[in-house]
């Protein structure tokens, strides 16, 4: 009888020991008083993707300048950053979040008949612009962009363009880049991908004529040779990379895939101004430049106003190139 | 030979007592999130990227590639033990390897699983070591209309799954034909199944459908009869060595051989899927097993059906590593986080990898090496000790299913929706499970259909609706004149078998008059 | 071939039965015993559903195993109390805890805050 109450009662008080730190632990999962304490950047993609490393990046250099205390990365992926924008949106008055966006999501809004939008949100602040390159395979005909834009006007149906998902800066770059050069928009054959990496694959099999996707999964390609890189989006040309801008070669075509935060829609306005300072610090830290340095983005720090202003700009910009695709 | 000289010099850094040690905490961890359907390896990665920022790289990738290489390890543990296979990879493995732990050989197929995954994997990373140009050609041959060619060998060669019977088995490819349409198509914008919520919007994901058909579907089976039968259960005393006897050997060896066979290839291809070379290996065995009338296999569960798809699994992820530090192409979800990782440190994987970062690359690949004798060794003796998981009381184990099925459903992306789906599905489980509807074929269809729909539809956009292009390569050609002689020669093997039968049942009727 | 095989249904152990006995009345009969236990297992999950982002993960997990373990024929449901404790506490910590996925606190939220 002893041993036995003695191991049923080590058995409870081994398990009421785990269920109240596992308690601790969960309390201090919920929100915090206030974002310096503890932050949540919101990625509204899947691991691996843009937003993601985008998100990383930024918790990384938070986290070693200590600008917060703790800080943690949540993914919620799906339909182009809608549904993580969704939830960022139904969460209130949370005063420790900041939700990753970006171009790539205001195309998604309108493809995907999103019920909230980016005018739903509080922006904080815009950080870094990564910018779009059209390649051809190494091994085609096509020179200059100037040979891609005759093939193009010849036989538009012929010459697919492959890119990044429907709505996405890839598919709006095709769109804008046909509307330039006197092609309807419609006519233009893109065939969506779900990532860059399977835009390489497509170019190296030369399944599509022509590929669209950020400089960087395209990037030790073009070094190699297997890729050639004909036209970058920028407005201007961008330092340390190597490729003309399409401005630059006489077609009025630029857009940048530009990401910063946005935080939800109740917060006050002392979290506000406490989320401004926290990115403005950020983009401040040595981290930060290294990143841009690394993953060659251009650092367009856009705070407050200027920022909201930017964000309907693009939205209003984005919506007329989607319905000129006939999406 | 050049390779060689790198790859040891690489073993030599690797050997360090840091860098061993990173190599067994990422194994372990590999392993233990591996097990957990829904916390992939690429979440694993991904929520420990912070931690290895304050490592020196060549740690950070040692643990990465351990952590990558455990989750296959651990994933068939889950699959065979509680019928939840932790990652679509292991579904295959999860149909016979289950059926044996049922029979109360559970050590001897989490066993088999570990050797067959060694095995794969090891032959897999010696020949993308000395091989990866070549492999790497694979990239440039491979177009939708070959990728479409390639799903439909696929599945006709796993029609073997299906032919029990044949009502059956379409019914069940139609759900799971059903249940891969809800999303959005990517090719075209529309909507389809979504009902108008932009919740459906991305589909539901097949972790979801896993769980729910093959977890949580047993779970309500088993409740179903839980009042018929009575304290006996499952577990026979789940004794056995997990090591194969030397008879065990000889009739695992081939199919460890064979799967891997079918695992290689598909690491190359890009996007090829971890999943149709492990589809394609149950499918050959169960073909083989039906040849040698085995009476094991679909009953008490058969080796070969657990040592060919671990092996094919364990395969492509090597070489799909191979193609990832190659060729910079990400071929899963995973492999997109080590691109980040990779960024992080500067390294661009990609052609010019091997060139610029040598020095960091070759300890990475003689850690592949290394991880996977630390997984051998971690896995092979814990197998014993995992099958003995089965004898805790059918109440607790099951409850204990319930919880970790829900909790893996959630880590996917925290929605109770996708709960509330895992749950349905684990209802029309039941169902199916109740009128005898195979369930292999639904994840089957789930995983191939659209892959099959998106490469045709691509192709033929390519095109611009020319058909042709589907048979204008000689890869496509060559693939559906394999696939036609292969039906050709079955239907006649058939009609042959089925003549004599009828002919020996014609003697016994004459006989007995 | 044309053997009568004993007819199962998984729950209910029918021998040879006459074609006409199967349909209506075999439906009643399957129905009222899977009721019972199915109906536990399927009620709770729905509630845990519902009530998990309420109760926090760590609490309503202890209820959903609890609940099941008691549908699924345990004869110590109070000792079952601490082995649902445990186990939950025991995912809370290795996958909260140690891998920093994310699980709602529900109720628990900044409950223990004056440790932080």
């Amino acid at each position: 009888m002893n041993r036995r109450t003695l191991v049923t009662t080590a058995f409870a008080l081994v398990a009421s020991l785990a269920f109240v730190l596992a308690a601790i632990n969960a309390s201090g999962s919920g929100g915090a008083a206030s974002p310096r304490t503890k932050i949540t950047l919101v990625a509204p993609a899947a691991p691996g993707g843009g937003w993601d490393a985008f998100a990383r990046e930024g918790q990384q250099a938070m986290r070693i300048n200590g600008i917060a205390g703790g800080v943690q990365v949540v993914n919620v992926p799906g339909a182009s950053g809608t549904i993580g924008l969704g939830q960022v949106v139904g969460m209130g008055d949370r005063h420790d979040l900041l939700l990753v966006t970006g171009g790539v999501m205001l195309g998604g809004i309108i493809l995907n008949d999103s019920a909230v939008s980016l005018d739903d949100t509080v922006p904080i602040a815009r950080l870094a612009d990564d910018f779009n390159v059209l390649v051809v395979p190494g091994d085609s005909p096509f020179e200059t962009l100037e040979d891609f834009v005759a093939a193009l006007q010849n036989d538009a149906g012929g010459t697919a363009i492959a890119g990044g998902s429907l709505g996405g800066i890839d598919h709006l770059l095709a769109g804008m880049l046909a509307a330039e050069s006197g092609i309807d928009p419609q006519t233009v054959n893109y065939i969506a991908y779900p990532g860059g990496g399977e835009v390489v694959t497509s170019l190296l099999s030369s399944t599509a004529a022509a590929g669209l996707s950020g400089y960087n999964e395209f990037r030790d390609q073009i070094d190699s040779g297997n890729l050639r890189a004909l036209a970058i989006s920028a407005h201007e040309p961008v330092e340390g990379i190597d490729v003309p801008t399409f401005r630059e070669q006489g077609v009025e075509v630029s857009m940048s895939n530009w990401r910063g935060y946005v935080a939800p829609p109740g917060i006050t306005d002392e979290v506000y101004d406490e989320l401004v300072a926290m990115v403005t610090e950020l983009r401040a830290t040595e981290e930060w430049t290294d990143t841009l340095e690394r993953n060659n983005w251009v650092d367009s720090f856009m705070v407050g106003d200027e920022f909201a202003d930017f964000i309907r700009d693009e939205s209003d910009r984005t919506e007329a190139i989607v319905r000129g695709l006939g999406l | 030979m050049d390779q060689l000289a790198s790859l040891l010099e690489g073993f030599a850094v690797a050997f360090t007592p840091a860098n061993l040690m990173f190599l067994v905490i990422g194994a372990i961890l590999g392993t233990a999130v591996g097990v957990l359907p829904g916390l992939g390896s690429a979440m694993a990665v991904a929520l420990l990227l912070p931690v290895t920022f304050s490592l020196d790289p060549t740690g950070a990738f040692i643990m990465f590639a351990s952590i990558y290489f455990g989750g296959l390890f651990g994933d068939s543990t889950s699959g065979i033990l509680l019928n939840t296979p932790g990652n679509s990879s292991a579904i295959a493995t999860t149909f016979e390897g289950h059926r044996m732990a049922k029979s109360g050989r559970a050590a001897k197929a989490l066993g088999t699983s570990a050797i067959g995954a060694f095995i794969g994997g090891m032959i897999a990373c010696t020949l993308v070591v000395f091989f990866s140009p070549y492999i790497v050609e694979l990239a440039r041959v491979f177009g939708p209309a070959e990728y479409f060619a390639l799903a439909v060998f696929a599945f006709v060669a796993i029609s073997a799954v299906v032919a029990d019977s044949i009502v059956r088995g379409l019914v069940a490819l139609g759900i799971g034909f059903a249940l891969a349409l809800v999303g959005i198509d990517g090719m075209s914008g529309a909507e389809r199944f979504t009902m108008g919520s932009p919740i459906l919007f991305d589909g539901i994901s097949i972790i979801v459908i896993t769980v729910g058909l093959l977890a949580i579907g047993e779970v309500i089976h088993v409740a179903s009869h839980i009042r018929r039968t009575p304290a006996p259960r499952m577990a026979l005393n789940p004794e056995g060595s997990p090591f194969p006897s030397r008879r065990e050997w000889r009739q695992v060896l081939p199919a460890f051989l064979r799967g891997t066979a079918y695992g290689v290839p598909f690491g190359a291809i890009p996007v090829g899927g971890s999943e149709v070379p492990t589809f394609l290996a149950y499918g050959t065995e169960k073909r083989l097993a039906r040849r040698r009338n085995d009476p094991d296999f679909g009953t008490r569960g058969a080796i070969q059906g657990v040592a060919a798809p671990e092996a094919a699994g364990n395969a492509t992820a090597g070489t799909a590593m191979g193609a990832l530090l190659a060729l910079g192409l990400p071929t899963s979800a995973t492999a997109a986080m080590m691109i980040a990782a990779f960024q992080q440190y500067g390294m661009q994987p990609g052609p010019l990898l091997f060139e610029r970062s040598g020095d960091l690359v070759w300890p990475l690949m003689a850690s592949f090496f290394l991880g996977l004798v630390i997984l051998l060794i971690i896995n092979l003796p814990f197998a014993a000790i995992w099958a003995k998981l089965l004898v805790i009381p059918r109440h607790y184990l099951y409850a204990g299913i319930t919880v970790i099925a829900m909790l893996g459903v959630y880590a996917i992306a925290s929605r109770p929706v996708d709960l509330w789906m895992a749950l349905g599905i684990g209802v029309v489980g039941f169902a199916m499970r109740h009128y005898s509807i195979p369930l292999a074929p639904v994840l089957i269809a789930a995983i191939l259909g659209p892959m099959a729909e998106t490469q045709l539809r691509r192709a033929l956009a390519v095109s611009e609706g020319d058909v042709g292009i589907l048979v204008s390569s000689p890869l496509t050609i060559a693939l559906y004149s394999v696939l036609t002689a292969t039906v050709v020669l079955s239907v006649i093997q058939h009609s042959r078998h089925s003549r004599r039968r009828r002919s020996a049942v014609r003697e016994l009727a004459r006989e007995r008059v | 071939m044309t053997q009568i095989e004993p007819h199962t249904t998984g729950s209910l152990r029918v021998q040879r039965l006459p074609r006409w006995y199967t349909g209506v009345s075999e439906m009643i009969i399957v129905a009222g015993v899977l009721l019972l236990t199915v109906g536990i297992v399927v009620g709770s999950l729905s509630a845990f559903i519902l009530i998990m982002p309420l109760l926090g993960w760590l609490l309503a997990s202890t209820l959903l195993f609890w609940v099941i373990s008691w549908a699924f024929g345990s004869t110590r449901p109070v000792f079952d109390v601490g082995v649902a404790a445990l186990m939950a506490a025991l995912i809370q910590l290795a996958f909260s805890a140690g891998l920093g996925l994310s699980l709602p606190p529900g109720i628990l939220e900044g409950v223990f805050s004056w440790i932080n």
